[in-house]
């Protein structure tokens, strides 16, 4: 006589939904302790290399056209695209090209990452238009 | 260790490659989302075989994957190879809890997958901070530990069946 391995038991388990729970708590408690953002000050990407603060770009001013900002990272360059409200990785000097799925960085905490060269890109900043003062209610010519 | 249970091995570790190629050049929505599908044959090697087993197939999914998609030594490899050992370890001692006295907080395969994904996610993501030095990545762990909830279960319930089916015929003979 045979036997099969000693399997799992089926899904749902006590040890499961203990588990999920776990998981859960977690995810809030860094989504309440982890770092904030700065939300004052105008719209703006900050870029750093090595945990230092490498530049910033606004993307508050409204009718910037859109233009191409090279990165000397420590592997090669890193090229951006910033316009006005947003911001995209143009190119990356790594092989896998993952911080350009990030795709348009544009609201305040969007976050686009190049672990090979050491790359951060975040925005920080308020939105125009995000409190009542900025409202625009009308425009008379 | 048999000619068949190698022979039952290596076709795991050769499924838990394909996947994890195949899954490198898929689109993805977020750059940090991944089924990983790989991981479905490496819990399916732990719970049919052992640690050792497992571990067999994580390693060669790791190493060879990388080969292959040319991740290899770069720092993302390191990531990965540090998640997937961190990630086999915590599933492994998970089987070993529902295998002991305290069965009642055994976890299913299920549970066991989703325990492995949300390690493979936190780990490398604290990785990649220790890395970039940056804390600033911290805020990324309840996106990533979601994502690791819904691939783990999606790869979890792959596993269980694929284990259920893969009950050996009594002629066959059995798994270590």
């Amino acid at each position: 006589m045979t036997t099969g391995p000693d399997l799992p038991p089926s899904p749902l388990t006590r040890g499961d939904v203990i588990l999920v729970v776990g998981w859960l708590v977690l995810a809030a408690f860094t989504a309440l302790a982890g770092p904030t953002t700065e939300r004052d000050g105008p719209l703006r990407l900050v870029i750093e290399i090595d945990n230092g603060r490498h530049s910033q770009a606004p993307l508050s001013v409204e009718d910037r056209p859109v233009h191409p900002i090279t990165i000397e990272g420590p592997i090669g360059p890193t090229v951006l695209e910033v316009g006005a409200g947003r911001a995209q990785i143009l190119s990356a000097p790594c092989r896998q090209q993952i911080c350009r799925l990030s795709g348009w960085l544009s609201e305040p905490g969007d976050l686009a990452v190049c672990v090979p060269n050491r790359l951060v890109l975040r925005v920080a900043g308020r939105k125009v238009g995000h409190t009542d003062s900025e409202r625009i209610d009308g425009v008379t010519r | 260790m048999s000619t068949r249970h190698l022979t039952r091995l290596a076709l795991l570790a050769a499924v838990a490659l394909i996947l994890f190629v195949f899954e490198a050049v898929v689109p993805r929505p977020l750059p940090w989302m991944k089924l990983g599908l790989g991981n479905a044959a490496v819990l399916m090697a732990l719970i049919l075989f052992d640690w050792r087993g497992a571990s067999a197939v994580a390693v060669i999914k790791v190493f060879v994957g990388s080969l292959l998609t040319g991740a290899f030594a770069g720092p993302t490899f390191v990531l990965a190879c540090g998640a997937s050992m961190t990630s086999l370890l915590l599933m492994a001692g998970g089987l070993q809890v529902g295998r002991s006295r305290v069965r009642s907080l055994g976890l299913s395969a299920v549970g066991l997958s989703i325990l492995g994904a949300c390690t493979h996610q936190v780990t490398q993501l604290a990785l990649a901070s220790l890395y970039l030095g940056h804390p600033g990545l911290v805020g990324l762990a309840p996106l990533f530990i979601a994502s690791g909830l819904l691939a783990g279960a999606i790869t979890g319930l792959i596993a269980h069946f694929a284990v259920q089916r893969l009950q050996p015929h009594p002629a066959e003979g059995t798994y270590p």
